[in-house]
């Protein structure tokens, strides 16, 4: 589910957001609406004194290329890397991070819902290497079933923020607090099971890097004891294995029995 | 063996407030989109650069994105770049720290550098790779999450020491870190005590000959790993070959240098022409006077006044003019009398050949005018350069030469950062006697970028002390061929210094030019055997 297309994925989030977007095939003139200048043009004072005076603020024009020969003082170059990427990314994470959809369903009769606690989960091995993992996680809120990978079922149904005609949705057994809780501790016996070669391999590196500067030490009284410990802690923020979990988004899913 | 779990413990919590307020929540396709960025943010399980995917607007050298990769992967971020001249040192130092950048291992780097090359390293590092930076100047604020840009010279002063010396930097980058290889200064002891976690160190002149300054810069990137100071200078100055071989093993985990022999850049060779150039008779009377002057009771400065005169008249007569000894008013009148200096005759006729742009370096910037003044009565248009020109002046004169000026006059601190690849045609009009400097003024055109070979003339005067000099740096020592570095390791098998160092004591130690030229011829002499040595070792190890 990466962004394949980047110049198609920028249409949509700028139409999404109300934008209006005249496009050929690798650049595109945006129209900018207040509230999206004011997230990705970076000139707080401007709105800050348009709105003191009592005045309209005239909203930017943004021009973007994904192609880089194409670039110009006025026609920004885009490209994953970019401090405007950044943003972009930074608020669609902050505008899709909470939701409850129903599953969309054409129904002639009553039809139930049964509730989804539904969460992505970012894992990052920290070490002397580095890896992220993504994963979708769901739970049943009245069977307490458990699965992965569960964002790849939600993209195969069409879904609306308001309850279809003619379905009501169940009430959890589960409290969504609980179920998290369920998740979370799924997630952690998952951790503890694993081998964690890597963090071996940190750790060991850990421990010769420090052996060097203990010698180091020892011999050279130049090294002070605050700067000691200081390259002592900086070594650790390399070297010392951990493991961030961070949530992406989230939210109650209600779906019809399969 | 523990490993640390960070978590995130507020999501749920938000999460719940806000499907209670039923407020803020994200439509399916707002859903879905954040769901496609953090995965395509993802850093994968490789040992490849995620940024090299993303940068495609340059095109990397493969010595460079080696070279990162080995910093990152086997080095953990803490590296001596030692890559020659022109071979993309910033380059390399960019990709690094835009790899960590997209790793978010990175937040808060500060990027010391020369007052000159700020600037320069901020525009660079924008537009190759998108980072942005700040350049610290009045009121610099060191406590803020960001990459700042400073001169050692600001960073050390109060109050800025005191408040950057509290800060934790996630990365530490120094240019031209061969400055700070004594551990006595202040500018050592300064950078040794910045906190770091990720530190790159970049010089292009060759260290791992001179043992203390080699000790000095491993111990501010991994204290310990060439053990205590007594212990590894007893152990190395001996100089064996096999202890030397060790020595190679351990610093190559810190350490990269690339050779431009070793990479694809080597295609675009160097072509060496000697050009020797006949004083005129009243000339070479007036340097034999000079020669013999008995006032000058210092042979040093003898040395220096022959060296000035065999760039220009004006370059001996500004400092002539400064000295009250009794011979001197008649010298300098000597001086106003003699024509056009034969170099400068030569340098016109040079220029008018070639018919393209080309860099003359100078020594003297009596000299430098004189020449610009000499050209334009010739019709030849010329830009001068110096290395006190503020950037913005040094940008402006790059890009004259580039346009519209046939020749840009050069002085010797023109020599780092300017690159000027359009031209491949370069004068060495005086020599420098050290020759990492003649190599930096090389570095200038034969870099990436070049498209042809480069032409190099060296101007000297038939029997003076320039061609002494030059024909022990070129005829018997190779020095244009060689690359530095080999230099470099002879004369530290042979327990000397720099070549210019050598090159000073000798003069200094001598009675009479004709001494001067035996001692010359010696030292010469000593490393062309050494180097023969070698080369036949070499051809026994490969056969």
């Amino acid at each position: 589910m990466t962004i394949e297309n980047l110049h198609k994925f920028l249409i949509d989030y700028f139409e999404a957001n109300q934008c209006n977007v005249e496009a050929d095939q690798d650049t595109l003139t945006i129209q900018l609406t207040e509230e999206m200048d004011e997230r990705l043009m970076n000139r707080p004072f401007y709105w800050h004194y348009v709105r003191k005076l009592n005045q309209e603020g005239q909203p930017l024009q943004l021009k973007l290329t994904t192609n880089h020969s194409k670039a110009t003082k006025e026609i920004d170059y885009i490209y994953f890397t970019t401090d405007r990427f950044k943003k972009i990314a930074d608020d669609s994470l902050v505008k899709g991070r909470f939701t409850k959809l129903y599953q969309q369903t054409k129904t002639t009769k009553q039809t139930p819902l049964y509730p989804w606690l539904i969460v992505t989960i970012k894992i990052t091995y920290l070490g002397k290497n580095q890896s992220d993992h993504l994963h979708s996680y769901g739970i049943h809120l009245i069977n307490g079933t458990i699965i992965d990978q569960a964002f790849f079922r939600l993209q195969k149904k069409e879904w609306s923020m308001t309850v279809p005609d003619l379905c009501y949705p169940m009430t959890p057994l589960i409290k969504p607090i609980n179920g998290f809780k369920r998740i979370d501790s799924y997630l952690i016996d998952q951790l503890k099971a694993k081998e964690h070669q890597w963090a071996k391999e940190s750790f060991q590196s850990l421990t010769e890097e420090i052996e060097l500067l203990d010698y180091f030490k020892a011999h050279n009284p130049s090294m002070d004891d605050a700067l000691y410990q200081q390259e002592k802690s900086n070594l650790e923020s390399i070297y010392q294995p951990k493991i961030k979990i961070e949530l992406i988004n989230g939210g109650l899913f209600y779906l019809k029995q399969d | 063996m523990h490993i640390e779990l960070i978590r995130d413990q507020t999501f749920i919590e938000q999460l719940l407030t806000q499907l209670e307020e039923n407020q803020q929540l994200a439509n399916w396709d707002s859903f879905k989109r954040a769901y496609q960025v953090a995965e395509t943010l993802l850093i994968p399980d490789s040992k490849q650069l995620t940024a090299l995917n993303q940068l495609k607007n340059v095109q990397f050298l493969p010595h460079q994105i080696q070279t990162a990769k080995k910093v990152i992967n086997d080095m953990n971020g803490r590296a001596i770049l030692a890559d020659e001249v022109g071979l993309g040192k910033t380059i390399e130092a960019g990709l690094i720290l835009k790899e960590y950048l997209t790793r978010r291992l990175i937040k808060k780097v500060l990027i010391i550098v020369p007052a000159s090359l700020v600037n320069q390293w901020a525009s660079e590092l924008y537009e190759k790779f998108f980072i942005k930076t700040t350049i610290a100047k009045k009121n610099p604020d060191w406590t803020l999450d960001n990459i700042q840009i400073t001169s050692i010279d600001l960073a050390k002063r109060e109050p800025h020491r005191s408040i950057i010396l509290e800060q934790q930097y996630d990365l530490l980058l120094i240019d031209e870190a061969h400055k700070l290889k004594n551990k006595q200064t202040k500018n050592y002891q300064f950078v040794r005590a910045i906190s770091k976690k990720y530190c790159l160190l970049l010089t292009a002149t060759p260290i791992q000959n001179k043992l203390d300054d080699l000790f000095n810069l491993v111990s501010l990137l991994k204290p310990g790993l060439l053990g205590d100071q007594d212990t590894f200078t007893k152990t190395y100055t001996q100089g064996s070959k096999t202890l030397d071989q060790e020595l190679k093993k351990v610093i190559k985990k810190v350490m990269i240098r690339n050779l431009r022999q070793d990479t694809i850049l080597n295609t675009k060779a160097r072509k060496v022409e000697n050009v020797f150039i006949q004083f005129t008779k009243p000339e070479k009377d007036f340097y034999q006077e000079l020669e013999q002057a008995p006032i000058f009771n210092h042979n040093a400065t003898k040395i220096l006044h022959l060296r000035e005169f065999c760039s220009s008249r004006e370059a001996l007569y500004l400092t002539l003019n400064k000295s009250d000894a009794k011979d001197v008013p008649r010298l300098i009148e000597q001086l106003k009398q003699l024509p056009h200096h034969a170099k400068a005759i030569k340098l016109i006729e040079l220029i008018q050949s070639i018919d393209d742009k080309c860099i003359v370096f100078t020594e003297y910037r009596a000299t430098q005018v004189y020449l610009q003044w000499l050209l334009n009565e010739h019709g030849i248009s010329s830009v001068l350069f110096r290395g006190g020109f503020k950037r913005g002046k040094k940008d402006w004169m790059k890009q004259l030469f580039k346009d519209h000026a046939q020749v840009m006059i050069a002085t010797e601190a023109a020599g780092e950062g300017i690159n000027l690849q359009f031209c491949h045609h370069l004068i060495n009009y005086d020599l420098p006697w050290n020759p990492m400097r003649i190599e930096q003024r090389i570095g200038r055109i034969h870099r990436f970028g070049q498209t042809n070979d480069v032409k190099i003339y060296n101007f000297s005067i038939e029997d003076s002390i320039e061609d002494h000099v030059l024909n022990l740096l070129y005829n018997k020592i190779n020095l244009f061929e060689r690359v530095v570095g080999e230099l470099d390791q002879i004369l530290a098998d042979l327990n000397l210094q720099s070549i210019d160092t050598e090159i000073n004591q000798i003069i200094d130690q001598s009675q009479s030019i004709g001494e001067i030229k035996i001692k010359l011829n010696n030292l010469a002499e000593v490393i062309h055997e050494h180097q023969l040595e070698d080369d036949n070792n070499d051809n026994r190890e490969s056969s």
